[in-house]
């Protein structure tokens, strides 16, 4: 099989034969011309590999971004080592998605449980701090004030006061 | 056991990791348990552990849980003497333990007299001052609006804190630091504290400086006497709410006296009001080793754990052994070394926001002095109906730091997973704060014992993103192998359905056949 090249946050790799399988072998090169041999094993939470000088278990988990594309959140188990929006990207192809939705024009604010909308404290068009309050919404007999995650401009406002929302519905969208 | 064919059955009117931490200790004694069960908990564990299961009815706690007139009706029908009321629901009312005594029914638990004089916060407040307990000073009693509780602010001066009067878990409280701010304030606590409780009355009390959260463990005999059992620090709290409890209290490492002194007060209390059975008096303790009281709860703590470690005593054993009248006052237990108990929720580790969903699976931590008390065995849902417990666990060490460093570890150990979509992304909602839970654990100022209630809100690194764009060959090496081989599996179909075509020879035809 065909190699596979390209770049994990600072470092630049190449898998000389395509990984596939639950379990399997191959070899990885770095930009510095070292090579390892990498043994690994899919498991419930991420991974566990094999490497010329150690072995290592990574809990791995997708996150999907907005516009659609997929980053990484990673744990190297019994460490402190954790790093997010992080993914694979290959040589050529899209060097200007960078990780983290660099490239994201807006924010869609959603719902993060059901619950009720109990007031909504900005109106389209409305300039936001990162932080200011957006909403209240009532879950679990909680008041909780939804915060804008960045600055922008409030663009539409999907829900009305006294609305019951699922879990994943859109609130608002931010720019 | 010749004792167990004799004992009398014994109820528990809760749910969750409480249900079957109390069915543990009433099996070792010999008790039969009886869970009870709404429409979400059908299928639950603390149904599955019990001897006997009653339905009572919808998912919503007024239909289940809350409901009295169901619970005694489940307790009548499945013949049970005792009733363990658990924490919340209705652990705290004093009119179920009413309808328990007019239904025959033993409530392990205190009178409900007593349950009254400590119930709402400003009659308990009355109640210890008899016992020359200090309280915080505030308003004489519930204030109307934001002007009468301006002006009690302006006597006792800001900052000041807005409190539900029927309040508990931080809902319908709200700091204030200045009149701008109260008018607003207070409506908002109120309209939350009416929703939560029925009830929007509030009350004003001085925000202590530099606060630590100490409450002292006691258990009463019901005819005035009673021991304490030490005290815990739960200072570290998020949304008003505990996550990390400890035994010894930093704070009071600090200031031996005011612990001593505090050991005291609450014995006058336990005196005073002829407390019966296991019950905390919560304080807040300045930075200078001031207490004042805050309330007290009448019932079993979530925290119980950190007490059982230190003192050896198991308080639910007490509980039980004390309604069935075989409860024997001791002499105030020893305390030893030092114990840590962390809070599991399904919540957003950056916010805090409750983020209930589909369980997929749990692995709790093992190991020498390392206890978990969990809802969950296996997959199940954690239910928006309720609290957004999961688990607890709660380690001891001869020393506070060594009890750190276990609970690190076991933070480490803990799985709590979502189901997964193939593409590696989860599904459904739940989030928990275990990331931030590991995080607090190697936290340089919890380990230096500087613990105030703000510890969270000083410390934004731990409800951080983390550092984008960094990470080790290692973990590049495993992050781009992981999404190679997720990439493969979406393409190739994956390795799975091992149905009836599903020779390997088979799979590999179809996955070059796909390539080709």
């Amino acid at each position: 099989m065909s190699s596979v090249k390209g770049k994990v946050g600072q470092h630049e790799l190449e898998w000389l034969s395509a990984p596939h399988g639950k379990d399997g072998a191959s070899q990885v090169k770095f930009a510095d011309g070292t090579v390892w041999e990498v043994r690994w094993k899919k498991d419930a939470e991420g991974l566990w590999i094999e490497l010329p000088h150690t072995v290592a278990g990574f809990d791995i988990g997708a996150e999907a971004q907005d516009e659609g594309s997929l980053t990484y959140r990673l744990r190297r188990r019994s460490s402190n080592e954790a790093a997010q929006g992080l993914s694979f990207l290959r040589a050529g192809a899209g060097e200007g998605v960078s990780a983290a939705g660099a490239k994201k024009k807006g924010v869609r604010v959603r719902a993060q449980m059901p619950g009720k909308i109990v007031r909504i404290l900005v109106q389209p068009g409305a300039e936001v701090e990162r932080g200011q309050p957006l909403l209240v919404m009532e879950a679990m007999k909680m008041e909780n004030e939804i915060r804008a995650s960045q600055a922008g401009k409030v663009v539409a406002v999907k829900v009305s006061e006294g609305q019951a929302v699922e879990t994943g519905a859109d609130l608002m969208n931010l720019e | 056991m010749s004792a167990s064919s004799k004992r009398a059955p014994i109820l528990i009117a809760n749910r969750g990791e409480i249900a079957i931490r109390i069915a543990r200790t009433a099996k070792a004694l010999g008790f039969p348990t009886v869970a009870l069960y709404s429409d979400a908990d059908r299928f639950s564990e603390h149904v599955k552990y019990c001897d006997q299961a009653y339905y009572l009815g919808g998912s919503a706690p007024k239909d289940s849980y809350l409901n009295v007139e169901k619970v005694i009706a489940a307790a009548k029908a499945s013949g049970a003497k005792y009733v363990h009321p658990g924490y919340g629901f209705l652990s705290e009312r004093p009119h179920f333990v009413d309808a328990c005594e007019k239904a025959g029914l033993i409530f392990v638990g205190p009178t409900a007299e007593s349950m009254r004089s400590m119930g709402d916060k400003i009659t308990a407040r009355n109640t210890v001052q008899a016992a020359e307990v200090p309280g915080v000073p505030g308003s004489k009693g519930a204030v109307k609006n934001g002007a009468e509780a301006a002006e009690v602010a302006r006597e006792i001066g800001y900052p000041i804190l807005l409190k539900a009067t029927a309040g508990g878990g931080g809902k319908g409280m709200r700091r204030v630091d200045s009149e701008a701010e109260i008018e607003s304030a207070f409506e908002g606590a109120s309209r939350e504290a009416l929703g939560a409780f029925g009830d929007g009355s509030m009350y004003v009390e001085k925000f202590i400086l530099e606060p630590h959260h100490v409450e002292i463990q006691v258990f009463g005999d019901g005819k005035g006497g009673g021991v304490h059992l030490g005290e815990r620090e739960c200072s570290i709290q998020r949304r008003h709410q505990k996550v990390w409890e400890e035994s010894p209290a930093p704070i009071l490492e600090m200031y031996p006296k005011t612990r001593e002194a505090m050991f005291e007060a609450a014995l006058r209390v336990v005196k005073q009001v002829k407390y019966a059975g296991a019950g905390t008096l919560e304080f807040i303790v300045d930075g200078k080793g001031n207490f004042y009281f805050l309330e007290m709860n009448t019932r079993l703590q979530v925290e119980h754990p950190v007490t059982e470690w230190v003192t050896g005593v198991d308080l639910v054993a007490w509980q039980i052994l004390l309604a069935a009248g075989e409860w024997k006052s001791p002499l105030i237990p020893e305390r030893r070394g030092a114990s840590i108990e962390v809070r599991v929720y399904a919540e957003d580790p950056q916010t805090f926001l409750p983020a209930p969903g589909a369980l997929n699976l749990i692995r709790m931590p093992q190991g020498a002095f390392v206890r978990a008390d969990a809802a969950f065995t296996e997959q199940g849902e954690v239910s928006v109906h309720y609290d957004p417990m999961i688990a607890k666990m709660s380690v001891w060490a001869p020393t506070r730091g060594e009890a750190i460093d276990r609970v690190r570890v076991a933070l480490d150990e803990t799985r709590v997973e979502p189901p997964k979509k193939p593409d590696g992304t989860q599904l459904g909602s739940l989030r928990t704060n275990l990331s931030f839970l590991r995080r607090l654990s190697r936290l340089p100022s919890v380990r230096e014992g500087n613990t105030t209630t703000d510890l969270i809100a000083r410390h934004t690194e731990l409800t951080q993103d983390e550092v984008s764009g960094q990470c080790s060959r290692e973990a590049a090496v495993a992050l781009s192998l992981y999404q190679l081989l997720q990439e493969h599996e979406a393409v190739a179909g994956g390795d799975q359905p091992r149905g009836a075509s599903g020779s390997p020879w088979a799979l590999l035809a179809r996955r070059e056949g796909v390539r080709l």
